[in-house]
């Protein structure tokens, strides 16, 4: 016992430090100042916990977050002003619970008191592993770092795809996959090295742009579902900058087509109806069955001087896969001319039902509209719908589905009005969409320091196998 | 003895301390104030951790605690100062063991020297010089070790470990083993660097071997690097390893070994001379020293500079023309060059981000809001987003603009810093508080440049779009004191 006795005496500061217990506090009747905002969220089964913080208004002097569920009870106590969570707390959690309550109580001038409860609801839809996008400054006419990142979202593990100090500072873009695929990718990139390139099954392989009528510049890819064909739109962009106006820039097309890629037969398919002289088409994308061809169209008008007059309209014609031709009539779901508004980048859900648009008052580019929001399309009723659970008082736009189609990732500048976060939603079955969430990161802080913007994130089943060298061996020569 | 030996190593460390302050003085006093102007310390956990696990993050952050201290004109010069002197001692030491003669006492100064030369670059990182006091402090480490086998697994480990703490530096440190002496063990260090190379080139932390294993990897991506200047410190540095091996080795006539000293001070000297009229850019040092003035709007120094300077550039020029804007004499002494037209107001090609810099201080000046945010965006991205200088901008246009979420942003990153706290302090009551930026005499002036009617910036020229401004903000005299220049050439 003698020996014992200094034993416990020592261990019992690390015993008490370790073990917490929630206090009795006096209930505050307001809403937890956590930022990020996970309050009543719906999260993935398998994505990694979530870390968040109290606000840097909301003065303390110990704080701890109780996440419970009926059988289960985990105390975590402020860490530098953020409660982080273990991931063997969190699995533990998740696995006893399908929703789990959060109580945050604070201590104030020796009082402890509680914030109104919330909850984090776990889906067991899983969610695709991974989140591809390109980390860039939001914005002007230089760029100096960037790349194509992917981030594992059961973990924090971000790792670039390729980055431009890889390829002497060039600009990267125009990411994209076919069906969530990994292994079967589009990216762009411009000046020194400049061109499409196409990965698939581990090779990679530089598109024949600029070469028998295939146009030398192409964005805006979508993958047909068979992956023969891609979509691309062919733009001439020009950025503008504002001196008052709080959207700060304006980006417009001179001139744009949009064209279907053969990737077999290495041609282009283009018809006038989606590459017409009159009209601005961009922003192409497929129906999950292929048969349909989605864009948006614009009446040619005199850039700058009429950039808001300029109205996308949301059309669709039918494709056939089998002979690669492109049908009529163009059918106009959304007619910007009679109904206002502006429709940039529509993408139908996977499960063919309904279409999700961003919708701003004007314009081509709408990560710089502040009123840019997500809309839906019913493409059996034709009914438009806001996305209110989804849309801020700030920019909503680009916006995907994971493979499931339970999950959407859009891009958001609620957080601060400039910098691009991705927003993941739930989407059920009946179409509901659920609170969104911005990606977890493993310091609650990490989007507020973060001083890039996040761009075209896209869901993959896993991660992009074929390394950044075998690419740049293509890239290079 | 021990005694003896200490005393003579504070007397060389002091002495090399005193030449360097004086070179700097004298060639370059306002190179390390410049340098602070991109760079500083962010005391944030997170980040210091997020920077030390990549490749060469912690010299990245000791250069950065270095050049927090910058600011100070006269601190940035001793510590440099004595950051030299280190490097030049330890140098010293491994030389003479390697030569085994300690009669090489000048000869390390030559690398030290042309280190020195580098620090005058615009686009040099001052990681460069604490990667190399890194190694050269791992190279007399590994020379303390008798025992051949553990030296073996020190260098191993050291190779690996210089790489992760310094990065380029560590093929430095593989050729310095590999000519101190040449065996078969010395070329490990090389290959476990290229093989450290090869991996970073994978995960793509660079593009090529070039910025991984070479000087050009302490300089700024994007901008030419002067391939003489980049590799003359490490070339000395073999170069004279190379003469203490001959020394060892080798027979050398009498003449030679009698006069070593006098043949060094000759060598050193000369390089002095010849060194500071070849590698620094006086006119580059008079840039720095008026872009200091103008950061800290001394304008009636900048003024006093330039008329000692001849202004014959039109760099100095623009900074000369925005001092008397500033100061309201620009309609009476507006200064020209002969040849040039707008541009002895504002250059129009952006060579670099250093050009960017001053032209968004240029446009502030003007109360031109857009194009000065514009420009220090621009600058910022090429300096990691983190330049204090540039912070210190974006947070006042932010502020004007009314875009307080970004300000915040901005503002919790300059909280960060030892010297930006205070500053941050007196701005942050503006967050949220249109009242407090109108209030204040400079932003709510500047605020009142703000185009009541919105146009792209292309749309109408720089002088339409100052008209409209003085139109609307008469108040804001340095935009009429440019408009009455741009007038007079006409």
């Amino acid at each position: 016992m003698k020996r014992i006795a200094p034993l416990i005496c020592l261990s019992l500061p690390l015993l008490i430090a370790c073990s917490q217990s929630a206090q009795q506090a006096t209930s505050l009747n307001e809403d937890a100042p956590i930022a990020p905002d996970y309050k009543d969220v719906t999260l993935p089964c398998n994505m990694a916990p979530v870390h968040f913080g109290l606000a840097d208004s909301c003065v303390y002097e110990e704080a701890q977050a109780i996440f419970s569920t009926p059988q289960k009870e985990t105390i975590i106590a402020s860490n530098h002003g953020s409660f982080d969570i273990s991931f063997g707390q969190w699995k533990e959690l998740i696995h006893s619970s399908n929703e789990i309550n959060v109580r945050i109580q604070v201590k104030r001038k020796g009082e402890w008191l509680e914030f109104a409860p919330f909850s984090l609801y776990i889906s067991p839809d899983s969610i695709d592993s991974h989140l591809a996008y390109r980390l860039i400054e939001p914005g002007y006419e230089y760029w100096y770092e960037m790349g194509l990142y992917q981030r594992n979202l059961e973990n924090y593990e971000e790792r670039s795809i390729i980055n431009n100090r890889q390829t002497n500072n060039g600009c990267m873009n125009c990411h994209s996959f076919h069906q969530n695929n990994p292994d079967e990718m589009l990216f762009h990139l411009r000046k020194e090295f400049g061109g499409t390139y196409m990965v698939r099954e581990g090779e990679v392989e530089k598109l024949p742009t600029g070469q028998n009528d295939i146009p030398s510049s192409l964005v805006y890819p979508y993958w047909h579902p068979s992956g023969r064909y891609v979509a691309f739109s062919t733009n001439q962009t020009k950025q503008v900058f504002h001196t008052t106006n709080k959207n700060r820039i304006e980006v417009f097309d001179y001139s744009s087509d949009v064209i279907v890629y053969d990737i077999e037969n290495k041609k282009v398919i283009k018809t006038n109806d989606i590459s017409g002289a009159g009209h601005f088409e961009t922003f192409p994308s497929f129906s999950p069955d292929g048969k349909t061809l989605y864009f948006c169209s614009a009446d040619s008008l005199k850039m700058p001087d009429c950039y808001d007059s300029l109205r996308y309209s949301l059309c669709a014609v039918p494709f056939d896969a089998a002979t690669g031709s492109i049908g009529t009539p163009v059918d106009t779901l959304y007619n910007s001319n009679t109904d206002g508004g502006s429709i940039s980048f529509p993408r139908v859900t996977p499960d063919g039902k309904r279409l999700v648009f961003t919708k701003a008052s004007y314009g081509t580019f709408s990560i710089w509209h502040r009123d840019a929001d997500l809309y839906e399309l019913n493409l059996t009723t034709r009914e438009i719908i806001p996305l209110d659970t989804l849309n801020s008082n700030e920019v909503e736009s680009y916006h995907s589905f994971s493979s499931n189609g339970r999950w959407m990732v859009f891009s958001s500048r609620r957080i601060d009005g400039m910098y691009t976060r991705p927003f993941i939603t739930h989407v059920d079955g009946n179409g509901n969409y659920s609170k969104p969430f911005p990606v977890p990161q493993s310091d609650a802080h990490y989007y507020d320091r973060l001083m890039k913007s996040y761009n075209i994130p896209e869901f993959i089943k896993g991660e992009v196998g074929t390394g950044s060298t075998k690419m740049l061996k293509v890239i290079r020569n | 003895m021990e005694g003896k030996k200490h005393l003579f190593s504070f007397i060389y460390i002091v002495i090399t301390t005193v030449l360097f302050s004086a070179l700097s003085f004298v060639f370059c006093n306002h190179t390390y104030t410049y340098m602070e102007h991109w760079r500083t310390f962010f005391y944030d956990a997170t980040y210091l951790f997020e920077q030390a696990q990549q490749v060469g993050g912690f010299s990245r952050l000791m250069a950065d605690f270095l050049c927090q201290f910058f600011i100070h004109p006269a601190a940035g010069i001793l510590i440099n100062a004595i950051i030299l002197a280190l490097i030049t001692f330890e140098m010293h030491v491994y030389l003479s063991r390697i030569a085994w003669s300690n009669r090489l006492y000048l000869l390390a100064i030559l690398p030290a020297l042309a280190l020195f030369y580098t620090h005058t670059r615009n686009n040099y990182l001052y990681e460069g010089t604490i990667g190399i006091f890194l190694m050269l402090i791992c190279l007399n480490l590994r020379q303390k070790i008798s025992n051949k086998y553990v030296r073996r697994v020190y260098t191993i480990i050291a190779t690996i470990l210089l790489y992760w703490l310094a990065g380029p530096i560590v093929m430095l440190f593989a050729l310095t083993i590999l000519v101190s002496r040449f065996s078969p063990f010395a070329f490990f260090p090389f290959a476990i660097s290229f093989l450290l190379a090869g991996i970073s080139l994978r995960f793509g932390h660079q593009g090529d071997l070039l910025h991984l294993l070479s000087p050009h990897g302490y300089y700024v991506i994007g901008i030419a690097v002067n391939s003489t200047i980049a590799w003359m410190p490490w070339i000395l540095w073999l170069a004279i390893l190379s003469i203490g091996l001959t020394i060892r080795h080798y027979w050398i006539p009498q003449w030679i070994t009698k006069n070593l000293i006098f043949i060094q001070l000759i060598l050193v000297t000369s390089f002095t001379i010849a060194g500071s009229k070849m590698y620094i850019d006086q006119k580059n040092e008079t840039f720095k020293k008026l872009q200091t003035l103008c950061r800290e709007e001394r304008w009636n120094e900048v003024i006093q500079e330039c008329n000692n300077n001849t202004m014959d550039n039109l760099l100095f020029v623009n900074c000369l023309n925005q001092a008397l804007a500033e100061t309201h004499q620009l309609d009476k002494k507006f200064k020209r060059i002969r040849g040039a037209s707008y541009e002895c107001l504002m250059v129009e090609y952006v060579a670099s981000a250093y050009i960017s810099a001053m032209i968004s201080d240029i446009y502030y000046s003007m109360g031109y809001i857009s194009q000065s945010q514009l420009s220090a965006f621009e600058t910022n991205q090429q300096m990691h987003n983190l330049s204090p200088r540039m912070l210190q901008r974006l947070i006042k246009t932010n502020l004007i603009y009314g875009e307080y979420r970004v300000a915040e942003k901005y503002m919790n990153w300059l909280d960060k810093t030892y010297y930006y706290s205070d500053w941050v302090a007196h701005y942050r009551p503006m967050l949220y508080n249109d009242q407090a930026v109108e209030n204040d005499p400079e932003l709510g002036n500047k605020r009142c440049c703000l185009p009541k009617e919105d146009f792209f910036t292309g749309s109408v020229n720089k002088i339409e779009a100052l008209e409209r401004i003085a139109k609307q903000n008469p108040a804001h005299k340095s935009t009429s004191q440019y408009l009455d220049a741009i007038y007079q050439l006409r």
